[in-house]
């Protein structure tokens, strides 16, 4: 085993080794500069896309350009606490397990009752018509007019908490606080029902009452900053 | 008995919590106060101007010949040096320019000075001789007038204002401050924005300009005119005999009730305008209302 060994290493020994000439060297060269020239310059044929490709592309543009022309519109800042307050409750409700608690749901349903009854009992009154009375009632659905009392509103609460900040803290601040939300959040939602629907109804009147009520409790944060 | 010891528990955190919270509300404030008192003389044309800044002010007229005004500033906190370092921010002035008295209250801070942070309250009794004219502007505070003869102007924001026995010339306006008014009688006249307005026992002849407020008109008596220009509003007025007056009424988006009693004569009548009048002779006290978005309601005491 070892003798056959030594005779393949003594073989290889003796194998001849060649150099290739420099001339194929540089026809290997000259044969790699064609082929990237050739890559570089190829023309391919060039193809019209059909039309409705350029309509769809068109389309896309102008939907994007029209987005950026939309009006923009900023909320008031107590419909985003108001936002903030809801999702913290339903993160809250998120983590308590669900457990009917019949006696809490009872109170509930009771108390909602009694809420709504006195709501509509409250409204009832306010525009009670008298027998003996003639009653003209008018409409209207154009909501610019509603437009400029939220400012209003945000501003006089700015001036409450820059006069006396600490009373804004306080429990009844805060709680005076998220009624004045309710009813911003009420108004929204009339305003916006204004500019959809083509009902009858006395929106006016009913934003008339939501004012001077938001009004009302805005004199009650005043008292209290006071 | 482990119960037992498991319900005391909490009823004692409870009864601590109830003595800690009354211990703390007896825990006594300091107060200092400084008192500025101006007397003087009454003379012709004499007006008195009043520029309150989270003030009240107590407003009378009487029949004696002294102007007396007094400006009273306390300052309340738990550290008397405290209260005492704020008190020296409140400043008080009285100048005399021609006829006109002038009296006024504010906060003056030094270089790098904090507002106060004590309760700070500021009084004015004003008392003067009936045939004084008076001028009052205040922000944030209350303002009550009582027995007031003669001229009374009053500008206030955010201060709710209450006036008892007027008679003369009376002007008031008003931000954020319900107007409360019993037995005015005179030349009267109101402007509210956001600000209720309630008048018992009416005389004289009445201008009001009102926006998003409640506005109750209650005990019409010798009235001459009676004129009300409101937006966003809700009207209510009580007559008594309501066939006494006449009646033009401008309303736009308004709900409107009216006694039968009263047979008006619409010029107008359309979904969301109503052009109307009744009874319309000169020698008869007018009521005048242009509302527009709102509630008219007439009444009569029965």
């Amino acid at each position: 085993m070892d003798k056959r060994k030594e005779i393949l290493t003594e073989a290889l020994g003796k194998l001849p080794v060649y150099d290739p000439e420099n001339s194929n060297w540089l026809a290997i060269s000259d044969e790699l500069d064609k082929t990237h020239d050739l890559l570089q310059h190829s023309k391919f044929s060039q193809i019209d896309p059909p039309d409705f490709i350029w309509e769809n592309l068109e389309n896309d543009l102008n939907y994007q350009e029209k987005l950026t022309e939309l009006p923009s519109y900023n909320p008031p800042s107590m419909v985003w606490k108001q936002i903030n307050k809801n999702l913290n409750v339903s993160k809250e409700v998120k983590q308590i397990p669900k457990q009917i608690n019949w006696p809490f749901w009872v109170t509930t349903m009771a108390a909602a009752v009694l809420i709504i009854g006195f709501i509509v009992f409250q409204n009832h009154d306010s525009f009670n018509l008298n027998s003996d009375a003639l009653e003209t009632v008018s409409s209207s659905k154009d909501k610019h007019v509603w437009d400029r009392e939220d400012s209003e509103i945000e501003k006089t609460i700015e001036l409450i908490c820059s006069q006396n900040p600490s009373s804004c803290l306080s429990q009844e601040f805060v709680k005076l606080e998220n009624d004045l939300i309710d009813l911003t959040i009420s108004r929204q939602d009339i305003l916006s029902q204004m500019g959809r629907k083509d009902t009858e109804s006395d929106w006016d009147l009913v934003l008339t009452e939501i004012e001077i009520k938001r009004s009302n409790i805005l004199k009650e944060m005043i008292k209290i900053s006071i | 008995m482990k119960a037992t010891r498991l319900y005391i528990w909490p009823i004692l955190v409870l009864l601590s919590l109830f003595f800690f919270g009354k211990v703390e509300a007896q825990e006594n404030k300091n107060q200092v106060s400084i008192k500025e008192s101006y007397h003087s003389i009454w003379e012709d044309n004499v007006w008195i101007w009043v520029d309150a800044n989270h003030a009240e002010i107590e407003c009378t007229s009487y029949q004696g010949d002294s102007i007396l005004i007094e400006i009273e500033i306390t300052s309340s906190h738990i550290e008397k040096s405290i209260a005492a370092n704020d008190l020296k921010k409140m400043k008080v002035v009285s100048e005399k320019i021609g006829s006109k008295h002038y009296y006024r209250n504010y906060i003056e801070l030094k270089r790098d000075e904090e507002k106060p942070v004590s309760s700070i309250q500021v009084f004015y009794h004003i008392k003067v001789p009936e045939q004084t004219r008076v001028s009052i502007q205040n922000y944030f505070g209350d303002i009550k007038v009582q027995d007031f003869q003669n001229e009374l102007r009053i500008t206030s924001n955010y201060s709710p204002i209450n006036i008892h026995k007027f008679s003369g010339k009376l002007s008031v306006e008003s931000t954020f401050g319900d107007i409360n008014a019993n037995s005015l009688n005179g030349k009267i006249k109101i402007k509210s924005n956001r600000s209720n307005v309630a008048i018992d026992d009416l005389s004289g002849e009445l201008h009001m300009d009102s926006k998003i407020a409640e506005v109750s008109i209650d005990n019409l008596k010798e009235i001459s005119e009676l004129k009300i220009n409101a937006t966003k509003s809700k009207l209510f007025l009580n007559l008594s005999k309501p066939k006494q007056y006449s009646y033009e009424l401008d309303l736009e988006k308004t709900k409107l009730t009216i006694p039968e009693s009263i047979p008006l004569e619409f010029t107008k009548n359309e979904k969301d305008i109503i052009k109307a009048h009744y009874n319309m002779k000169e020698s008869m006290p007018r009521l005048q209302v242009e509302l527009s978005i709102g509630v008219l309601t007439i009444k009569t005491n029965k």
